[in-house]
């Protein structure tokens, strides 16, 4: 699992993630992944177009952040998400806490940060 | 079976009363001492029935109970997916309910395909107040229900492929009398990955009904 993670603008960012996001993925790159957002109650828009799979794990992941940072009036939305990973994501209504979006504009909009 | 590492599957069944069969499968992320742990506090609260206020016949209301009070700011992060089901021996329906599960598949005898029982809801411990729905079936005389953690299909071919539960699916319908259905589909799933141990755990719960 490849993991890249840039700002877009003063209180957002940008994670990109690629390949298998199950345990051991997980196990690699939570504390990362946390430690960039949570802190900093930073928005945060998952680009998930290379993700080919998810486990509970990854979605457990997901969930950790985006339950820590609306504590923080901030929000984390995904994007892009391929097909057999969506259908992961609809069985665990995943949706009442995360925006699903189609696009990178949808979900800077969804985070209430669209870039101009 | 636990992967090479401890885990968080658990599962049960009991009879409610002279008519009513519940049971229930539970699979908390991850692994290790605290998901282990997890998983033994819920199984317990299941088996000894100590959810005050449950109607253990109405699956909705045992999973959303079981979400207000395992919520995972509350339990070291916790998350668990669960699948709970009541069959009615009288009326040969079941009702079930599922948190973040994948659905159980059920066999009816002289072919067809499994038939799902899911449902789509939040797995247990994600947000609080939330409702779980709950479905209804038929039971065919002679089906079988198989209820199962994903630790069965999340696996690597000893080619290098993932799985899917897709892949898995047409195992139910081999079966094979010399063995008893679960040990026959360990030890199929066990033999795709080529492996003594497999990378997560694997719970499997087969139900026949007369």
């Amino acid at each position: 699992m490849k993991m890249d993670i840039s700002p877009l603008g003063e209180r957002c960012a940008k994670v990109t993630l690629e390949g298998r996001l199950d345990t051991p993925a997980v196990d690699s790159i939570e504390t990362r992944f946390l430690a960039s957002l949570v802190p900093g109650a930073s928005n945060a828009i998952v680009d998930m177009s290379r993700v080919d799979f998810i486990s509970s794990m990854g979605i457990r992941m997901l969930v950790s952040a985006a339950r820590s940072l609306k504590l923080r009036q901030a929000v984390l939305a995904i994007y892009g998400v391929q097909e057999p990973v969506v259908q992961v994501l609809e069985l665990a209504a995943i949706h009442q806490l995360i925006p699903i979006c189609n696009t990178e504009a949808d979900a800077q909009t969804a985070v209430g940060f669209p870039v101009v | 079976m636990p992967s090479a590492r401890l885990g968080g599957d658990a599962f049960g069944y009991f009879w409610l009363d002279d008519r009513s069969f519940a049971t229930f499968l539970i699979d908390v992320s991850g692994h290790g001492v605290g998901a282990a742990m997890h998983s033994v506090t819920v199984l317990n609260v299941l088996r000894q029935r100590a959810l005050p206020g449950v109607d253990w016949h109405d699956p909705g209301s045992v999973l959303a109970t079981l979400n207000d009070r395992f919520q995972m700011d509350s339990h070291n992060g916790m998350l668990f997916t669960a699948w709970y089901g009541v069959y009615d021996a009288e009326t040969r329906t079941i009702a079930y309910s599922a948190a973040g599960h994948h659905a159980a598949y059920l066999v009816a005898p002289g072919g067809g395909g499994p038939s799902p029982l899911g449902v789509k809801a939040m797995m247990i411990g994600a947000v609080p107040g939330l409702p779980y729905p709950v479905a209804r079936t038929s039971i065919p005389a002679g089906s079988s229900l198989y209820v199962f953690s994903d630790g069965v299909f999340e696996i690597t071919t000893t080619a290098g492929a993932g799985w899917s539960i897709a892949d898995f699916l047409p195992l139910l319908t081999a079966r094979h009398d010399s063995l008893a259905e679960s040990e026959r589909l360990y030890r199929a799933v066990r033999d795709v990955a080529g492996q003594r141990a497999l990378e997560d755990d694997v719970s499997i719960v087969v139900a026949t009904f007369p």
